[in-house]
This record gives C-alpha cells, sequence and structure tokens, in this order.
C-alpha cells in the first residue's frame, strides 16, 4: 500500500503538479520564470562551482533521460564489461563533478552575505536536496555497482510503466532504501520546479543558435495589428 | 536603401562642467530601487580616469564590442565576448561578467542612530552600511571616485586611453600647470549595431525601429548576463534583486509625451542635444566592416540627409511618418554630426555604430610655454592663438579610432569659430586673421555663426527636437490608460516584484 | 503567444520521454526451469560469456555482472547491487539457484522476479551459469572499489583542471586589483 502511494501516486502527482505548474506558472509570471543570478555578488567561487555542477549535472540528466527513453541504445553502449566500465567512470566522473558543483555552491551561500541576501527560503529547500540528490546518486553508483546495467532493468521499466499508465512499482519495490530516496527525492525536485528557481531549466535559450543578431521591433506596426 | 529613424544625441563636451545634475536626475527616477541602486544609467567620467566600471575601456580585460576577423579577404564581424556556440558553453558562468566591485558597493548611512543612541561620552555617528547585505562597510570606491583627476596616481594614470599617447603627454598628466581633464556624461549609445542585442541568449533586447531606443523585455529577459559583457560601453546592468539586465531607456516614455529625457532636461551645461537622424539601414553591414581609420566617415555616410527630396521619398516608402521627417530636418544633431562634422562617436573601434555623438573639448588656453620644446602633431595647429590641453591622441583614441585627422578637423573648426568670434566681439584679433582660421578650417563664416548660435545660444526648443510619436493613439486601441496607474513602467505592466 | 518555443520545448522532451518509454517490449516466453538432465549439461565457460555479457541471452535479459560478481571477473569486478555469488553454490542448493535463475520455484528474488519475468532465462542458460558458479568457488574475490573511485576523482580533477584552463582568461576583479598595484608601486 505504502508502494503503491510512494511509487505510483507520489510520481503522478509530482509529475502532474511540476508540468502543469510549470506551464501556469509561465504563462501567468513570466517574470520570475529565471534563475537568480548571484555572479554579480560572488564571482570567485561562483566559476567553480556553477560550471562543475552543471558540466556534471546536465550531461547525468541527460543520461538517466536517455536511459529512461532509449534503453536498448543505452544497453548497447555497455554490452561488454570493458565498455560498462568506461561508461561507469565517466558516470561517476560527472557526478561528483555535480557534487563537488554544488557543494560548493551551498558553501558560497552559506558563507556570503551578500549571496545569502538574494537567497529565498525555497533556495535553500532546492539546493539542500539537490545536494542530497546528488549524494545519493554517488552513493547509489559506489556502493551498488553498476547502476549504468541494473538502471535499464529496474528505473527504466518503472518508469515505462508510468508513462504507459500500467503502473508497476514491483521492479523498484525491493531494492534497498537508498535507491528509494533517490527516486523519490528525483520526483520531489520535479514537483518543486514551478515554486523555485528550478524553471530556468526550460528556458535553455536554444533559439540563439540560429536567430538573427539584431532584433528590430515595429512596436507601432505590432500594435496596431 | 532600407530607412529607419533614431532619436541621437550629440554632447558638447566643451561645455560640460561636471556637475553630475545628469546622473542625479536619471537615478532619481528610475535607478533608486533595490538591485538597481549601483546602476547608473548616467554617469560622468572625468577624463583621464578609469571612468565606470573601472577601465571599461579596456576590452582585453571585458571583452565588450566587436571585432574583424583577423584575415585579409572579406573579414567578417564577431563579438568578441563570444560566438554562438560559446554562448551555450558560456551560459553557467558569465567569463567576461564584472563583479559589484568593478562599479561600486552601493552604501547608505545608519541615520537613525543620531538619534536613536544612548547618552554616551562621544557624539553619535551615522555608519555607512551596504545596500545589498545591510552591513557595515569600509567605502573604498564609487561611480565616480576619481572625479576631478582625485587620487589621479592610483587613478588617473590606469586610463586605458593613456597607453597610446607619449611618455612626455603622461608626464603632463602630474605637472601641475598643464595637467588637463575634462568631463565625459555617458548614457547608453542606442547603437544601430548594438553588442548588447547581439548577444542576449534570450532575444530580449531589441531596437525600436520607431526612434531607435534599445530596450529589454523585462519579462523574456532570463537574466543570462551576456549583455553585460558584450556592451563595450557596460551600459547595461544586471539588477541583482530582480534577476533581470537593466539599461538605459532614454526616458521614453517621456519622449512620447513630447519630453526630453530627464538627464538632457535637466543639463545645467546645456550640453547635450536630441534629434532625429534618418540613415540607411542597408549600410550597416558595410558600415561596421571598413578599417579603423574610415569608421567615422563611413558612419556619417549612413546619415542621409533629411532635405534631399530622394532620401525623403525613400522614408516615406519605409514608414516614416512625415511628422519624424520634419523633425529630422530640424535636427540639431544632424547639423553638429554631419553637416558641421564636429561631433564624433565614442570609440567607434567597438563597431557597434553608437548613436550619441560628443563634440571634442577644447578646455581653457594653456598660459604656461611649453619648456620642454616637445614637438606634437597639434603644436602647429593651434600655434597662432590656441595651445591644446588635451593631446590630440588621446582624443582620436576615444572618438575616432585613432584617426588624428577627424579630430583635427572638428578641433579646427572650433577654433575657428571662436577667432571668428573673437575678431567680431573683442576685436584684437584682426579681421584677416580671423578669415586665415575659417579658411584654415575650411568653413564659411555663416556656418560658424551657425555653430556658435547652436552652441552658445540654443533655446530648448532648438536644443531637443523630439519627434511626434502620436502613441496616444496605439495605446487607447489596446488599454485603458486608468488601468495602467502605479505601475512600475520601463515596460513592465506589473510591479516589479520577483515573487518565488 | 510570444514565447511558443520555450514552452514546444518542454512539450517535447514530455512527449519523447513518453512516447519512447513505452516501447518497451512484452514477455516474449513463459519461464521454465532446467530440469535436472539439463543441468548436468551446463557448461561453465559459456557461463563465463553470458555472466559477463560477452554473449548475449536469447531472450535479451541483462547480464549478471551489472548487479554480482563472480570471483575474479573483469579487471574492477563485477556489480554489487546483489549479492556477491563466487561461492553461492556452496551455501544454497542447486535447486533454489535454478529457482532464482528461473523465477519458478519457492526460493525468489524480489529485484530479479519482475526482470527475467518479462525476459527469461532459457533453461541451457540457466545451466551454464550454474555451472559457471559451481567452476567458480574457491576464487580469489575482486575488490576493486578503491580503483574505480580513484580513477574517478582524478578524473573530476582533471575536468576540473580543463576548465580552470579554458576559462584561465575569465574576468576577475579589475579595480581591487588595479588600486592594490598602484599603491603597492607608490609605496
Amino acid at each position: 500500500m505504502l508502494n503503491v502511494l510512494l511509487f505510483v501516486v507520489f510520481p503522478y502527482v509530482a509529475l502532474a503538479i511540476g508540468i502543469v505548474g510549470t506551464i501556469y506558472r509561465y504563462l501567468t509570471n513570466q517574470y520570475s520564470f529565471t534563475s537568480l543570478s548571484s555572479q554579480l555578488l560572488e564571482n570567485d567561487w561562483q566559476f567553480w562551482g556553477s560550471t562543475l555542477w552543471h558540466y556534471g549535472i546536465l550531461p547525468t540528466t541527460v543520461i538517466h533521460l536517455a536511459g529512461f527513453t532509449v534503453p536498448k541504445i543505452m544497453a548497447a553502449l555497455h554490452s561488454t564489461p570493458e565498455m560498462l566500465y568506461l561508461a561507469e567512470v565517466a558516470g561517476k566522473i560527472l557526478g561528483i563533478m555535480a557534487l563537488v558543483g554544488v557543494g560548493i555552491l551551498l558553501y558560497r551561500r552559506l558563507v556570503s552575505s551578500k549571496v545569502r541576501t538574494v537567497t529565498s527560503p525555497v533556495d535553500w529547500i532546492v539546493l539542500a536536496l539537490l545536494f542530497g540528490q546528488v549524494l545519493f546518486g554517488l552513493i547509489l553508483a559506489f556502493g551498488y555497482r553498476w547502476g549504468a546495467a541494473w538502471f535499464l532493468h529496474t528505473a527504466t521499466p518503472w518508469m515505462a510503466s508510468l508513462a504507459t499508465f500500467q503502473p508497476a512499482p514491483q521492479y523498484v519495490t525491493a531494492l534497498p532504501l537508498a535507491h528509494k530516496i533517490h527516486f523519490l527525492t528525483g520526483f520531489l525536485l520535479f514537483a518543486l520546479m514551478p515554486f523555485s528557481r528550478l524553471v530556468h531549466i526550460v528556458t535553455f535559450p536554444t533559439s540563439y543558435a540560429w536567430r538573427r543578431l539584431q532584433l528590430v521591433i515595429w512596436t507601432r506596426r505590432k500594435a496596431a495589428q | 536603401m532600407k530607412i529607419r529613424s533614431q532619436v541621437s544625441m550629440v554632447f558638447h563636451l566643451d561645455k560640460c562642467i561636471g556637475c553630475h545634475t545628469c546622473s542625479i536626475a536619471c537615478k532619481n527616477i528610475w535607478t533608486d530601487r533595490e538591485g538597481a541602486e549601483y546602476m547608473w544609467w548616467n554617469n560622468v567620467e572625468t577624463k583621464p580616469g578609469v571612468g565606470f566600471p573601472t577601465q571599461w575601456e579596456d576590452q582585453e580585460k571585458y571583452h565588450g564590442g566587436w571585432e574583424l576577423e583577423d584575415k585579409p579577404k572579406n573579414p567578417q564581424l564577431k563579438l568578441k565576448l563570444q560566438n554562438r556556440l560559446q554562448t551555450f558553453a558560456n551560459l553557467f558562468s558569465n567569463p567576461a561578467m564584472p563583479t559589484m566591485d568593478d562599479y561600486y558597493e552601493p552604501w547608505t548611512y545608519k541615520y537613525g542612530d543620531l538619534f536613536n543612541s544612548p547618552l554616551g561620552d562621544d557624539q553619535p555617528t551615522a555608519r555607512p552600511v551596504s545596500r545589498v547585505d545591510g552591513k557595515p562597510i569600509d567605502i573604498k570606491s564609487g561611480p565616480n571616485w576619481d572625479d576631478d583627476l582625485s587620487g589621479s596616481n592610483i587613478y588617473a594614470v590606469n586610463d586605458p586611453l593613456l597607453e597610446s599617447m607619449s611618455d612626455d603627454d603622461k608626464r603632463r598628466l602630474f605637472s601641475i600647470e598643464q595637467l588637463f581633464y575634462f568631463y565625459m556624461p555617458r548614457i547608453c549609445n542606442h547603437c544601430l549595431n548594438a553588442g548588447c542585442v547581439a548577444a542576449c541568449p534570450s532575444g530580449a533586447i531589441y531596437k525600436r525601429a520607431e526612434d531607435g531606443v534599445v530596450l529589454i523585455n523585462q519579462d523574456k529577459c532570463r537574466g543570462w548576463r551576456m549583455c553585460v559583457s558584450a556592451c563595450p560601453y557596460k551600459k547595461t546592468y544586471y539588477n541583482w534583486a530582480t534577476g533581470k539586465s537593466e539599461k538605459c531607456i532614454l526616458c521614453y516614455p517621456r519622449l512620447e509625451t513630447g519630453q526630453a529625457p530627464a538627464c538632457f532636461h535637466s543639463c545645467v551645461g546645456r550640453i547635450r542635444y536630441l534629434g532625429v537622424l534618418l540613415y540607411d539601414a542597408d549600410q550597416i553591414p558595410d558600415a561596421v566592416r571598413v578599417p579603423d581609420e574610415q569608421l567615422v566617415q563611413r558612419q556619417r555616410e549612413m546619415i542621409l540627409d533629411p532635405n534631399d527630396p530622394s532620401v525623403i521619398a525613400a522614408a516615406k516608402e519605409s514608414g516614416i511618418p512625415d511628422g519624424v521627417i520634419a523633425a529630422a530636418q530640424r535636427s540639431p544633431v544632424y547639423q553638429y554630426v554631419k553637416e558641421w562634422e564636429l561631433a564624433l562617436p565614442l570609440h567607434p573601434e567597438y563597431r557597434t555604430l553608437p548613436m550619441l555623438f560628443y563634440v571634442p573639448p577644447l578646455l581653457p588656453v594653456l598660459n604656461s610655454t611649453q619648456e620642454n620644446g616637445a614637438q606634437r602633431v597639434e603644436a602647429e595647429l593651434f600655434s597662432s592663438l590656441e595651445k591644446a590641453r588635451v593631446p590630440v591622441r588621446y582624443m582620436s583614441r576615444m572618438l575616432s579610432a585613432g584617426n588624428d585627422e577627424v579630430v583635427l578637423k572638428s578641433y579646427r573648426k572650433m577654433i575657428g569659430v571662436r577667432i571668428y568670434k573673437r575678431a567680431e566681439t573683442v576685436g584684437d584679433v584682426t579681421a584677416e586673421e580671423a578669415a586665415d582660421a575659417l579658411a584654415q578650417a575650411n568653413m564659411t563664416a555663416e556656418e560658424a555663426e551657425a555653430i556658435y548660435r547652436l552652441t552658445s545660444l540654443p533655446t530648448y526648443q532648438e536644443r531637443f527636437v523630439i519627434p511626434p510619436y502620436s502613441r496616444e493613439g496605439d495605446i487607447e486601441e489596446i488599454y485603458d490608460p486608468q488601468q495602467r496607474k502605479a505601475e512600475s513602467g520601463f515596460g513592465k505592466s506589473q510591479g516589479a516584484h520577483r515573487g518565488l | 503567444m510570444k514565447h511558443k518555443s520555450e514552452i514546444r520545448q518542454l512539450l517535447i522532451v514530455l512527449f519523447l520521454t513518453a512516447a519512447l518509454a513505452g516501447c518497451e517490449g512484452a514477455p516474449s516466453e513463459s519461464p521454465r526451469a532446467a530440469s535436472i538432465k539439463e543441468v548436468s549439461l551446463g557448461n561453465a565457460e559459456n557461463g563465463r560469456q553470458l555472466f559477463m555479457g560477452y554473449a548475449h541471452f536469447e531472450n535479451e535479459g541483462p547480464p549478471c555482472m551489472g548487479c554480482h560478481s563472480v570471483g575474479d571477473n573483469g579487471i574492477l569486478g563485477g556489480g554489487a547491487l546483489g549479492p556477491n555469488l563466487t561461492n553461492v553454490t556452496t551455501e544454497k542448493t542447486d535447486d533454489d539457484i535454478i529457482s532464482v535463475l528461473s523465477n519458478t520455484g519457492i526460493v525468489i528474488s524480489p529485484v530479479m522476479l519482475p526482470i527475467y519475468r518479462d525476459d527469461p532465462l532459457t533453461p541451457q542458460e540457466q545451466a551454464d551459469l550454474l555451472a559457471f558458479m559451481k567452476a567458480s568457488v574457491g576464487e580469489r574475490e575482486t575488490n576493486k572499489e578503491w580503483l574505480v573511485f580513484a580513477v574517478s576523482v582524478a578524473g573530476t580533477l582533471g575536468a576540473a583542471l580543463a576548465l580552470g584552463i579554458v576559462y584561465r582568461h575569465r574576468l576577475r576583479s579589475v579595480r581591487r586589483i588595479m588600486v592594490e598595484k598602484a599603491e603597492k608601486e607608490l609605496r
């Protein structure tokens, strides 16, 4: 019963809150739809924290998503032990980068009074959760190797079952506690997205890759339309 | 020919008294808010000096503006900051982001302590506290910290423009009777090829086609801060409280209601002129790719004669209203920039095509004799009456991308006007000498008279020729003005509360 | 709608996640345990190939080493999510092991149950794996966790170093450095 609540109901609720809330906030409060950069106020730790964090967590997230969406390809990528080791070490490097990065970000927020000034309570919650999430991710990676392999046969079918509305929590309910915490925190963070600065994830400016550089707008003609 | 209109500006540096009234007018209207305290959309710098933010002219540090590709054949323009791909790599930590210390940390004083301190032996004091975190601070810098050359052995000597000067010129900075300085008020240049617009990953910055004002859409801005880095003039600022970038909006709400921008309106020395320029937007790509020494001339070529019938016809074709064309015909900026070629763009070598132009300062004559006898370019030019205080090298480095001749031409005219008027009103100069000065500057007595009039005796209406915006009609169609009461302005239709 | 592109981006990601996740195949055949006769025909070398993933299971089930370790397999060893199986055949009966492998008996692993119910092992594969486990009894066990950790930390330091080099020209404090330098020269 608890398992159904945690691994079926909660993920659906979290996804619904995350998606609906994010779209709602986007439509109603564009102005706040960013992360609040504090690079102007503190730039020494920010460089190390932010680059290590983002360069670590972005590929990690993409790899997780790829594991959910294209498990066959991901399985083929580590079909022999040697390739598995390579994938694992690469993943662990990214994970440690993210952990060190988020640790630095947490540290600078704690010690710099200027950065603390621009920190909201939600920022603390999100930052702490992210730190915990990455920490547990690394506990799984190091304590329960080889995640690259079992991920595709535990978390992936579970996520697939959720996506096809045929929930099968049994894929994950027998896993150790650390796994469960990692899974649940992931959904919790997703649910927190519309209530925090995490919305900046969907503002990634892809269109800059092709937009023309100079923008000239006729406000009058636009208004007349 | 694609004609656009630009509300353009001239600052006459010879008239600036460095009173900072413009800065305060702007501050009181626009940047007296949390997160914006450190911003000075309008600031006045003492030159030589390091400016605001510190050494902003050193693009090897700040990476602002554009540069031509380093190849002989058909070089393309690219942002000095980064290419498109690098933009994505640099999103997470902007590698050319000035920190608050490079501007200054805004502060206030604990005035309450003066009244609320308990009885004691010492006089209570109002200690300075940071406007960011409220902690007591030791004030180490400010927006005009090196005003009037204060601390020149720390600040003025580190002016990036001094690199190009001779040791003799540099020495003059420290000899009491020969030193020179002047004031340089700066606002956003509302460039035609703006670096900030090009660098914005979100596409939030745009140029209004009607008047050329460059604005940041506060809803679309995602706070990546690339505009802050890409603007070579460092005239976009990051608001640390709202997470958005902000910049000078040329007081467009005032312009739209027929008033001059606050900094123009309040200018005590009446150094500021505002008017419409018509220019050919199709020429922009070529104009920004000419060699440094041709940049000023090429920019002038883009600016079109509003009295030329073919230009008028093309302007109408491009959708420019008659009222704007009429305003362009009376534009004082057109006269200073194009007709008289007196006013020059600030740092054209950044290749952003700035549309704020400066008349270089002539400064009082140097009354001591030249004891070192050093030969300078300008020595012969000003030999009769004037001795230039400001080395031409310095001015050309600032206003003509190093082309001395452009600055000299402007100076010759100014001296011509001075000698001409002195012959007329004081009489210690002969008419022949005056005619000779005019001939040297290649101008007529009528032109000298016109320059004198617009420089010394202009009325409010002559200084600010604001085109009719007819915005009331557009706005009424969409909004009920009553609904818009008590809003924060600058394109934002709700109170600037960030919320989450 | 002004900012369509960002919403579109979000929807595409969500759609892809849902659509591709739905592509997982259904169970291919019903599981069957290996008989005693079949067990006796097990080949330890085949079992090792299957265990380590060099050879693929007929029904595409995941190789065992993702979660288990048997003796000295691979330069960095086998997995650690499940128990180490080096000496498992001395602790458990063949029936129990076959029961876990086939999901048919009394002893069942709750983690493996859903995985190998979808992609069951054939009796021959079960026999080969059992033979491999029997052959490995007493082998020295690989424990290279420290090596994995050390390599990962070294890699992280390398990545940080690379970032530091790429961004070595990043803008640092201009004013403070300038003033400190000038003041030092004046002194």
